[in-house]
């Protein structure tokens, strides 16, 4: 049981990291990682 | 302490923001990359050169820690022309950083010192690196450095951004003329006066023939010149260019990068992993439910898609090496003559070019556009070159179903080009217009490629993809596992058609019948390669999880839904469809209105379902000699398609003809 707990404890904390940079990023007009630098252009356009 | 870097189009600023902030934005050899200001810390490392300076000069330490660079678009006067230029303008003269480097391309004094003169009257310190030296010296050529800074009053350092040599040299200039705050504005006879623009260009080619010492006359035919003549020829250009692409793509997928794709899709992430993480797991007693999640839903999706990043780095490294040695700029050239055809210019080429990356910066880099159709219709066209993340399904289908024929993979670059060459033909008559933009592109001269900066490049594709398979592509993995495995009733399903995944993507299912798509597996895979398209690879792997083979094997588990005609149908479906989540985010930012970014999705729609179909329909009718699934709904469709197009062609010379009446009147 408390293997279970620590395991999926992990895991959907994990999930819920990468939820939180997924939507972040697409609210910003851009990818987790983006390639394009366009995270950062988006940014610094948002803060214009 | 603010650095702003100014400086003509591809004079090197993106280069030298990297060199001193360590950031990996993105860097192209030719005009135009930058749209938007970069803002970074210094890199430590020329802070140690900066505090000894600050010291020296301020007597005090603030600033040494917070100076930012700022690196901004390209531009070639402070009278702005393009939305990209007005950036750069806005920005130091509503800014006003403590120092601006001026980053002038020593090949092009002449040009870029138009932009240096201008830079000087504004009352802020300037410091001007005189950029590619390296170049500079290969050709012979020298420069009076310090008959030129006397001349313009301000320091100069010599620089080679790409080697990052000078800089520690010039970031130390800029900190003192920041300290030193005492910059003199050039003066030159007709300033101020009407006509101060030739006034200017007079001074600029005065100085230039005064300080600039070239080896050979600007009439010599240089070893670029004569190269352009062959791969720059109206005749030779697009042969060469195909013929370039085929072997790189097909040096990608056969080469080293395709053998280490193929041992980790079939041996690491088939076998090794499951394995070791099954064992792990069932030695701590981990509930078969959580484990299958992990191992089949996270491990089995994220490992499909990770399973390709040999390869794609292997392609992202071919192309920087292309890009860097200057040949890209002569494809924008090469395909410029085709895109005037279909009232597009050669400016419409670069973000497309960036598009084969990632579709978001090439989206962004539509706005250098200055006409608002041909920027438009650019934006809505560029999605449709193959981006990194559509790569995996590429891969995936061609491995599944293609695996001898070398063609397949260069071919859907080609659909891609034909498919962007018609789309932009009917939206021309749709938005009745004719392309007002110039194409005057400055070719980079061609040198030897920077093996360091392609492999910059190859890892920072290599880093986004694995962030996004560790984010994006792991959720919705989990989430897709969820709903395949659970029903309404939240109770396990026996069989996979009574989960909640099942029912969902039955409701999207009828509308790919006449595609030839059939089942609610296929419907589910559609709709989450909308959230990134590298999830059509990964919800494949979790929805035939149990199957026996991986789904990279030939004639493996994906052979029981596609015929190899409706593989290359769905194949070009997810290519043309509309992008991803966070590209649509950018086409919205750049359409400008609600009303074209939805008309823009069901226009991209419209494509990837007509060519889906038709490719299904025509080839399996051609191929096996038989009707396609769907042949009847598909005909209607289709016939639906072209009333809709000519609908809104006639209605679009409707309201021209009205328009030419209305001014017709007028005028009377």
């Amino acid at each position: 049981m408390v293997v279970n707990i620590i395991i999926g404890g992990l895991f959907f904390a994990a999930i819920a990291y990468g939820a939180y940079k997924s939507y972040k990023s697409i609210k910003s007009n851009s990818c987790p990682g983006c390639s394009g630098g366009c995270a950062d252009q988006s940014q610094c356009s948002s803060n214009k | 302490m603010k650095i702003a870097l100014a400086g003509n189009p591809n004079s090197g600023k993106t280069t030298l923001f990297n060199a001193t902030t360590g950031k990996l934005e993105y860097v192209g050899n030719w005009p135009g990359v930058t749209v938007e200001k970069m803002v970074a810390n210094l890199k430590r490392d020329y802070k140690v050169s900066t505090q000894e300076c600050s010291s020296d000069h301020t007597g005090e330490k603030t600033g040494t820690n917070q100076i930012l660079v700022v690196d901004l678009p390209g531009a070639y006067s402070m009278t702005p022309y393009t939305g990209e230029e007005t950036i750069t303008r806005d920005f130091i003269t509503d800014e006003k950083p403590d120092v601006i480097i001026n980053i002038v391309d020593s090949g092009s004094i002449e040009r870029s010192l138009f932009l240096t003169t201008q830079l000087l009257e504004l009352d802020i310190p300037v410091v001007i690196a005189l950029n590619k030296q390296d170049a500079l010296k290969r050709r012979g050529d020298s420069i009076d450095v310090v008959g030129l800074a006397k001349e313009l009053q301000c320091e100069i350092a010599e620089v080679t951004a790409s080697k990052e040599e000078g800089l520690k040299e010039l970031i130390a200039k800029a900190i003192n003329a920041a300290a030193a705050k005492n910059q003199v504005a050039p003066s030159f006879e007709g300033k101020g006066s009407s006509q101060e623009d030739d006034a200017r260009k007079d001074y600029t080619k005065k100085i230039a023939d005064k300080y600039i010492i070239k080896k050979r006359s600007a009439s010599e035919i240089t070893f670029s010149d004569k190269m352009d003549r062959i791969v720059a020829s109206p005749f030779l250009g697009l042969p060469i260019f195909a013929l370039i692409m085929w072997a790189v793509y097909a040096f990608s997928i056969n080469g080293v990068g395709g053998w280490m794709s193929e041992y980790i899709n079939e041996t690491f992430f088939g076998e090794i992993v499951p394995n070791a993480a099954n064992g792990f797991f069932e030695g701590l007693g981990v509930h078969s439910l959580l484990q299958a999640l992990i191992v089949d839903g996270a491990i089995g999706g994220v490992g499909a898609v990770l399973g390709f990043l040999p390869l794609i780095m292997v392609l992202f490294f071919c192309l920087a090496l292309l890009e860097d040695s200057g040949y890209m700029a002569r494809v924008a050239v090469v395909m410029d003559r085709y895109f005037k055809k279909i009232g597009l210019s050669g400016k419409s080429i670069i973000p497309m070019i960036v598009g084969t990356g990632c579709s978001i910066p090439g989206v962004m880099a539509a706005r250098t556009i200055e006409d608002v159709n041909e920027r438009r219709i650019t934006t809505m066209l560029t999605p449709f070159v193959p981006c990194g993340a559509k790569l995996p399904i590429i891969v995936l289908f061609t491995a599944v179903f293609f695996p001898e024929s070398s063609w397949v993979f260069p071919s859907v670059y080609v659909i891609a080009g034909i498919v962007i060459i018609v789309s932009g033909l009917i939206l021309k008559k749709i938005y009745k217009y004719e392309s007002s933009s110039s194409f005057i592109l400055e070719l980079p001269e061609y040198k030897l490629p920077s093996l360091k900066h392609a492999i910059r490049q190859m890892l920072k594709q290599a880093k986004a993809f694995i962030v996004r398979a560790a984010t994006i592509i792991l959720v919705m993995n989990t989430l897709v596992w969820f709903l395949q495995t659970y029903g309404w009733n939240l109770q396990v399903v026996e069989d996979q058609g009574a989960s909640m995944l099942a029912s969902l993507g039955g409701i999207v299912a009828p509308i790919l019948i006449p595609l030839g798509f059939i089942g609610w597996q296929m419907a589910a895979v559609t709709l989450t390669g909308f959230i990134a398209k590298e999830n059509v690879v990964a919800t494949f792997a979790v929805i035939l999880a149990a199957s026996e083979d991986a789904i990279h094997v030939a004639g493996g588990p994906l052979s029981e839904f596609f015929t190899p005609v409706t593989a290359f149908a769905f194949l070009a479906f997810n290519l043309f469809i509309p992008p991803c989540f966070a590209a649509i985010g950018a086409m919205n930012a750049e359409l400008g209105g609600r009303k074209y970014l939805v008309q823009t999705i069901l226009f991209q729609f419209g494509v990837g379902y007509t060519i889906a179909m038709l490719i299904t329909q025509i080839g399996t009718l051609v191929a096996y000699g038989e009707f396609a699934t769907g042949f009847v709904p598909a005909i209607f469709v289709f016939a639906f398609i072209i009333g809709l197009a000519y609908y809104l062609i006639k209605r679009s010379n409707n309201i021209v003809k009205d328009d030419s009446t209305n001014l017709a009147v007028g005028g009377e």
